[in-house]
């Protein structure tokens, strides 16, 4: 009786350990897969989304056989948690905006660029290379760049020069009602700029009086969104956002009444990189899709496609203003010697903070 | 009397029309909006198939497509599955564990999300189709188990035991018996599971890692670029397969009952 009651409980317990090693080995898929399919041509890419169009995928693929999947990320700090919190990354490329780059390195989550397999170095603008981010562009090319500023429907407001008062201060303010950023490292930069901040430092007393300008902004913010301010100004449901060059420069190539403009106490730069994941073990391949991101057909169709500003020097050239979206904006001009790169002097946590103390009054 | 009896049947009919129209408006515009030759947010500016071009000349969207399919088949059938032995399995249990399972309906998603991808880290399971498959299952358990085991409390014992008392063994009882029994659960409960995977965008985000993308996460990220009618023409198609989908469920309901 006794024996029968044990091996009625070894056969569960075995089951039970069946079953178990079966979930494991489901889970542990991926593992297999990339030893199934080691020999077969193709990379994955990590980007945002509106940065690499499908049909130039295809064009690679034919001219090369190497298959190209890309996958997106919807913000700098998802793509950092994700890339932390997995063993295992099937990723080789990745494009990420410059800010998040040195906490990428000091993760290890990429790896050196090998400078001497890039044939296009000469072609970009000096200005985007040595940033603070990465001073020797050890681990990162810089490939697109954009600017915050004010969009804004030109058949009702006419001015010739805007200023952060407008979006700031009532008593000054484009609009009753505007649409912001959704995005706290680009909001508490834009309130340091109008304050009158040093960009380089802020102190607590500093981001206390940041964080009562922006609940006083709330009064007349109507929405807050990162790539919906575009719609905002074409339905009309606001007259005046800050938001991206981008967003609202895809708007103006369809409305006639949408204008763009910095203002005059100058605004973020950002520059989206590329950076090669510390995973990849098919450098060819991947030094190969970089050369062609950057060829100069590439990049101009992806510009003119997606509104994005790219750093070389030719494509720039070549950039109808139509593209571009406003005015006085190149490399060297008056405008662009405006524009900063904000260096990390917060920790996200901080800026976490700030934001959720913000919008949870 | 008369006249009062047809004023109120007059308003009923406005009030259903109404609260049909305010349900349904969403939809009738999306789809008008996948044949509009503009954009959006344009005005009407003709008729287009030129959305649905797009959409069967994408392949992003189709691997998108694709990834979702086959989690929403894998994850369903292994819920119901699941969900099947369990009721199965916990008939003669005195004490009833069942309702640990409708935590995965009460507990938040986003909560169900940050615990999965937190367990995963923590077990080194590399994220990807497989830890989003895992996580639809646990969250179809808290469907599956409920019609499932609803419909297995209304199966008589008597025709068990009259399969045994008639010689059938316990496994031939099973199969025979109680599973087509169950059949209109274990579809319905499947379709509901099937439903809940494809909708599901919080857990496939924190789950799926940077090689995989489902849908849900394709067409938000495609919203940054703007809210491409390409969606649109992809909702109608999902639309009308989700249609065909509840007509086939109510022919086999409606073959049940006659049987």
């Amino acid at each position: 009786m006794v024996n029968i009651m044990i091996s009625k409980h070894i056969a569960r317990c075995l089951f039970v350990l069946f079953w178990a090693s079966i979930s494991y080995l489901f889970l542990h898929i991926p593992y297999i897969e990339k030893f199934l399919y080691k020999d077969q041509k193709y990379l994955c890419i990590y980007t945002w989304a509106d940065r690499i169009d499908e049909s130039i995928l295809k064009n690679f693929e034919k001219e090369t056989g190497i298959t190209v999947y890309v996958n997106h990320y919807e913000s700098n700090e998802e793509l950092l948690t994700k890339l932390e919190k997995m063993p295992y990354v099937d990723c080789d490329i990745i494009l990420p905006t410059g800010y998040i780059i040195p906490s990428m390195r000091d993760a290890g989550l990429i790896k050196q660029i090998d400078l001497t397999k890039c044939n296009f170095l000469d072609s970009i603008y000096s200005d985007f290379l040595h940033v603070d981010f990465d001073k020797n562009n050890e681990y990162s090319l810089p490939l697109y760049w954009d600017v915050l500023g004010i969009g804004y429907n030109h058949n009702k407001i006419q001015h010739d020069k805007f200023s952060l008062d407008m979006m700031f201060n009532h008593d000054h303010l484009l609009a009753d009602s505007i649409g912001m950023i959704d995005d706290a490292r680009q909001s508490i930069f834009l309130t340091a700029l109008y304050l009158g901040y040093p960009l380089e430092s802020l102190s607590k007393e500093q981001l206390k009086v940041m964080r009562t300008t922006l609940r006083q902004q709330k009064k007349w913010v109507g929405a807050y969104s990162d790539s919906q301010q575009g719609y905002y100004l074409a339905s009309k449901t606001f007259l005046a956002v800050i938001s991206e060059r981008a967003y609202i420069c895809r708007q103006m190539l369809k409305r006639n009444f949408i204008s763009f403009a910095i203002p005059e106490e100058g605004s973020l730069l950002s520059i989206d990189n590329v950076v090669v994941s510390s995973a990849t073990k098919k450098d060819d391949m991947v030094y190969q899709f970089i050369n062609y991101l950057f060829s100069e057909q590439v990049l101009k169709q992806h510009c003119e496609m997606f509104c994005l500003l790219p750093v070389s020097k030719n494509v720039f050239e070549s950039l109808d203003q139509k593209y571009i979206g406003a005015k006085d904006l190149y490399p060297g001009s008056n405008t662009f010697k405006k524009l900063r790169v904000f260096k990390n002097i917060l920790t996200p946590k901080e800026i976490n903070d700030f934001w959720v103390r913000l919008k949870s009054v | 009397m008369l006249q009062t009896s047809k004023f109120s049947k007059t308003l009923f009919l406005c009030f259903v029309a109404t609260v049909y129209l305010f349900l349904y408006t969403p939809i009738i515009v999306l789809i008008l909006y996948s044949f509009n030759k503009g954009g959006f947010p344009d005005m009407w500016r003709g008729f287009s198939l030129h959305w649905y071009k797009d959409l069967f000349e994408s392949v992003e969207i189709w691997r998108a497509f694709k990834h979702s399919v086959i989690v929403a088949l894998t994850s369903s059938t292994l819920s119901v599955l699941m969900a099947l032995f369990w009721v199965h399995g916990s008939r003669r249990q005195t004490k009833d564990f069942t309702p640990i399972f409708y935590g995965n309906v009460i507990v938040s998603d986003i909560i169900l999300a940050a615990g999965l991808l937190a367990f995963f880290s923590a077990i080194s399971v590399p994220l990807g189709l497989t830890t989003i498959i895992a996580g639809h299952t646990l969250l179809g358990l808290g469907f599956t188990i409920p019609v499932i085991k609803s419909r297995y409390e209304e199966l008589d014992d008597s025709l068990i035991e009259a399969s045994l008392d008639l010689g059938a063994s316990s496994q031939y009882t099973f199969f025979n018996v109680t599973i087509p029994f169950l059949y209109p659960a274990l579809f319905s409960a499947f379709l509901l599971a099937m439903i809940v995977s494809f909708d599901d965008f919080l857990i496939a985000f924190f789950c799926s890692g940077a090689s995989v993308q489902t849908l849900s996460l394709y067409i938000f990220s495609m919203i940054r670029s703007g809210v491409s009618p390409v969606v649109n023409a992809l909702s109608t198609l999902l639309l009308l397969g989700s249609l065909c989908m509840v007509i086939i469920m109510l022919m086999v309901q409606k073959n049940v009952l006659r049987k």
